[in-house]
């Protein structure tokens, strides 16, 4: 969809339309679902706080305003202070080991192949999970979400530069990290 | 090839692994259709706030509108009592 059909939209939504607002949900709700996933690594919390992301952006839309920031970098960043406050508030609560996480599916695997990728896929994630916040954001936008340097550092808030040198140094870190725990090949 | 350039090309090599190996594992993922389908309709259920605000809005104004009046009324029904009286007093005759 076109910059222009997004705005249009977005004029309705903020001016109470629920069926505009109702197109952007259907457009973000997996991008955000996802992001959310990969930076809690557990499914219900991710449902949790991706529903409070959209009454968040529903109970804003009105003073969201286009400062060349796409509406999308703004949904991420609702979900980025979200997932910042679940992660301080469960730092004072007891974790939920991996083992409860239920397996999910990969869009267009067979189910035995998710399986095949579980463990791999916990392990990689442990790894992550260790990284800086803004360095998780990076591989997930990157990865999962398969964005540019120049979109990432949209949302992120930073030059297209910096975040293609935070890429490097983020690669690195991993593949040191990788090289310290027996895990992943 | 020198030592330097080996190492840059053993690091290169070792990024790239890296990168495949992550581009396999970091995958989107399919959210539940239950859960799609519940948030959908709860987001249509919830009073969209700037449609209160509007509601609000009009509902202020109104209430300003009929304070305005009932002044102008009052004062006037004032004014119409104050020169009844007065007139009255005119009227009657001293002795």
């Amino acid at each position: 969809m076109p910059d222009s059909d997004e705005n249009e939209i977005l004029a309705k939504a903020s001016q109470g339309d629920r069926d505009a607002f109702g197109y952007l949900y259907e457009r973000y709700v997996e991008r955000i679902f996802n992001y959310v996933y990969y930076r809690t690594g557990n499914v219900h919390d991710a449902e949790d706080i991706t529903a409070r992301v959209f009454y968040r952006a529903l109970h804003h839309i009105h003073n969201y305003r286009d400062r060349g920031v796409p509406f999308s970098a703004w949904l991420y960043r609702i979900a980025h202070n979200l997932v910042a406050n679940w992660h301080r508030d469960r730092s004072r609560k007891q974790e939920i080991p991996l083992t409860e996480v239920p397996t999910i599916r990969y869009k267009g695997d067979a189910p035995e192949q998710t399986l095949l990728y579980s463990e791999e896929r916990e392990n990689l994630l442990h790894l992550i999970h260790k990284l800086s916040p803004d360095r998780q954001n990076l591989l997930i936008l990157k990865f999962v979400e398969h964005m540019s340097n120049a979109e990432i550092g949209q949302i992120l808030g930073r030059s297209e530069g910096a975040v293609k040198s935070l890429y490097h140094r983020t690669l690195l870190s991993l593949r040191d990290e990788i090289g310290e725990e027996p895990v992943v090949e | 090839m020198n030592i330097k350039e080996q190492f840059v090309n053993v690091s290169r090599d070792q990024m790239g692994k890296l990168e495949t190996k992550l581009n396999g594992l970091l995958k989107p993922i399919a959210p539940r259709q239950e859960f799609v389908s519940t948030l959908r309709d709860r987001i249509h259920v919830t009073q969209n706030p700037a449609l209160i605000d509007r509601f609000t809005n009009i509902q202020f104004i109104l209430m300003m509108v009929l304070g305005v009046i009932s002044g102008v009324v009052l004062v006037s029904m004032g004014a119409r009592v104050l020169v009844n009286l007065l007139s009255f007093k005119k009227k009657t005759p001293s002795f």
